[in-house]
């Protein structure tokens, strides 16, 4: 069983079951689980460490996000584009998704949070570089640096002088106080989706991450965006829990392009697959 | 001594060629010819800023005056950015000059020697960083 | 004689160009986000002595225009068994051979965009890397592709099961690494279990999923980096094979550019450049 030839079948059962959470999990978790497949730590927590998330987390789980505002003309417009698969697909026509992960194009910010792997969660590990904070993902392997030397996020991107937008974006972070971790981010590029359905997200939109350590093992993280160009208001797109891993570790979960095109071409296409 | 002076003059003219025969043997440059074909006036159509190679689609007419969509090929956003490319150095609209070699099949393609801009900068095509394919061999890297 | 020439005419204009270049740069304002080349080729000399024990930072590598010098590619002809000639004539590099053109590759990385996986991450595309460290473990983030590798620092031991059994390991694309500092400035990684699909190099080495890759860093001062790897993989190689040298220098700025392939574009780029450039023109 090789990880990468599982995650292209497991990206259309993934998405069999899952939406953004309105999955149901099913009853309760098996004792020492917190939930199906992230074990319970055995100790209960102690209290969390001083501006330090390091540490390979899980999540995200119980996500309950606000529902979407409007969009504006432009949003709605662009919107219309995209063709999702998977239960969140919005009509019934045969013809293929146009969702940019069929092809493993970079998931970006913010939908990388959304794991697209068999749990649907992620793990992602926090370190450090000069002035910098580093967030590495399990979910395709991505990495993403978050500038904490006080410099202002770029005031534009793709404009003559400016920097380019970028798929994972330009990130600034600060600590609010010893357990609270803010970072703002902008730039992202506009063509990855905001989430499987395919809303839109423009290069200038405000994606802000509040990540609260409640205690050793415990990991609050709401994500607001304020994306004036596409919706009539900002909105908490996440409000989820994150839990320690037992054991600290990855598996190495990458789409592999000649995969995922291979499936869509041999398989999906010419069977006329519907995946709901 | 043809050799030097074929180089004497390519300086004079200030214009930075290779004399010596595509001898590398890497993509692209089987496919293309070994002249450069110049399109004056050519009007930006679309530009790729992408891998594995920047794209730029590009309307202008050719030497019997026919309107021609032709598109042309250079190096990644990696290694242009060194030499002074960015992703909004060219748009859709922008009426520049194009040097390139055509497709030797007839196709309305190719890969660029280099492009000049309205206001006269001079963006070219590289090899830097082993971009197999392109013709020029221009690499500010060379001699370090 | 004429290439000597050729070079002088290409150095000429090459420094012609940079100063022009320089100026353009010059009249807009910075940006913390973007990276300035002239100012890393700037930074020169060894910029002290090395830290101990200490790679973390980002760092410019091949073809970053840092001035790096340049890396030594890997032993050709690679000492190969009939087992390895075999797998090595069904890669078809592009460039390659006499002249492989994209259309004609058959690298999983030129027509679709996979990654490469390790080695070939380490030596391809290698403009920059950032080092970082938690207590137990090394993490190398590449700049291409984003993708990052982890180097275990806990003492554990390599797997070495990838078939069948009870203690499998699935083969991955980064391998499974273990890292420790033989000296205070050189630290040593090895790896294995790398899914046997990937090319070991750009010019299509192949390896089994039992292969052993040997990376040592070596921080010589503040601001130079080396690295050297080695392939030790009996089926398919004689002996261990080098797979060369790559330099690397400290940026200042600690800034670099964001560079990727995007599958969806390269599938475009194939069907509307590459892969019509080597078709007779059907018009004829």
């Amino acid at each position: 069983m090789r990880t990468h030839a599982i995650v292209v079948s497991v990206i259309a059962l993934a998405l069999l079951t899952a939406t953004t959470g309105h999955a149901q999990r099913g009853g309760r978790a098996p004792e020492g689980f917190l939930r199906e497949g992230i074990p319970k730590m055995p100790n209960p927590p102690g209290p969390a460490p001083k501006r330090d998330l390091s540490g390979v987390w899980v999540g995200p789980i119980d996500n309950k996000p606000d529902r979407l505002p409007a969009m504006t003309p432009a949003g709605e417009a662009l919107f219309k584009e995209r063709k999702p698969y998977g239960s969140a697909s919005r009509n019934d026509d045969l013809g293929a998704s146009n969702d940019p992960f069929i092809t493993c194009d970079p998931l970006g910010f913010p939908r990388n949070l959304l794991a697209h792997a068999v749990s649907s969660r992620g793990r992602f590990i926090f370190g450090s570089a000069p002035d910098r904070l580093l967030i590495a993902y399990e979910q395709q392997r991505v990495w993403r640096e978050i500038w904490t030397d006080g410099r202002a996020l770029p005031k534009a991107v793709d404009v003559r002088g400016a920097p380019e937008s970028r798929y994972y974006g330009h990130s600034v972070g600060r600590w609010e106080n010893d357990s609270t971790l803010v970072i703002d981010t902008t730039g992202v590029d506009e063509r990855p989706w905001l989430d499987e359905e395919g809303h839109p997200r423009s290069s200038s939109a405000r994606i802000q991450e509040r990540y609260t350590r409640r205690d050793q093992y415990n990991l609050q993280l709401t994500v607001t965006i304020d994306d004036a160009k596409f919706y009539t208001k900002p909105w908490t797109w996440m409000r989820a829990d994150f839990y320690w891993v037992q054991g600290q570790d990855f598996a190495e979960t990458i789409c592999i392009p000649s995969e995922g095109i291979e499936y869509r071409d041999t398989l999906a296409r010419p069977s006329g697959i519907v995946i709901r | 001594m043809k050799g030097y002076l074929l180089v004497a003059g390519a300086v004079s003219l200030g214009v930075l060629m290779t004399v010596s025969a595509p001898a590398f043997a890497h993509h692209g440059n089987a496919a293309y010819a070994d002249e450069i074909t110049e399109f004056k006036k050519a009007t930006v159509t679309k530009f790729a800023w992408a891998n594995p190679h920047t794209l730029i689609n590009f309307d202008a007419t050719d030497a019997s005056g026919k309107l021609v969509h032709m598109v042309v090929e250079t190096a990644a956003p990696q290694a242009l950015r060194l030499i002074g490319w960015s992703k909004t150095s060219v748009a859709p609209g922008d009426v520049i000059t194009v040097r390139m070699y055509v497709a030797k099949n007839g196709n309305p393609a190719g890969r660029l020697q280099k492009i000049i801009l309205a206001d006269g900068t001079e963006l070219h095509d590289t090899q830097l960083g082993g971009d197999e394919g392109g013709k020029t061999r221009f690499d500010p890297d060379a001699g370090k | 004689m004429r290439r000597a020439w050729t070079g002088v005419v290409l150095g000429v204009a090459g420094a012609v160009f940079l100063s022009a270049l320089a100026v353009a740069q010059n009249s807009e304002p910075r940006s913390p986000w973007k990276y300035y080349p002239e100012d890393a080729r700037k930074n020169v000399g060894d910029g002290g002595p090395a830290p101990k024990r200490d790679l973390t930072g980002t760092w410019a590598g091949e073809s970053s225009g840092a001035g790096v010098e340049r890396l030594v590619p890997p032993e050709s002809p690679p000492p190969l068994t009939p087992l390895g000639k075999q797998l090595f004539e069904r890669n078809r590099a592009e460039g390659g051979r006499g002249g492989i053109t994209i259309a004609e590759s058959n690298d999983p990385h030129v027509r679709y965009c996979d990654p490469f996986g390790f080695p070939r991450n380490m030596n391809d595309q290698i403009r920059s890397m950032t080092i970082t460290t938690l207590p137990d473990r090394t993490f190398v983030l590449l700049k291409f592709m984003t993708i990052w590798r982890e180097i275990w620092m806990d003492g554990r031991a390599l797997p070495t099961n990838f078939s069948r059994g009870k203690d499998v390991h699935d083969p991955t694309y980064n391998g499974y690494s273990v890292g420790r500092w033989e000296d205070d400035y050189t630290f040593v990684v090895e790896t294995t279990g790398i899914a046997p699909e990937t090319w070991a190099t750009e010019g299509g080495y192949p390896h089994s999923v039992d292969a052993r890759v040997t990376e040592r860093f070596q921080r010589k001062s503040k601001n130079d980096l080396t690295l050297t790897m080695t392939m030790d993989d009996p089926k398919l190689y004689t002996r261990p094979v080098s797979l060369g040298v790559v330099h690397f220098r400290w940026i200042p700025s600690q800034t670099f550019f964001d560079f990727t392939c995007i599958p969806s574009s390269v599938q475009r780029y194939l069907k509307e450049m590459a892969d019509p450039a080597g078709q007779p023109n059907p018009a004829k």
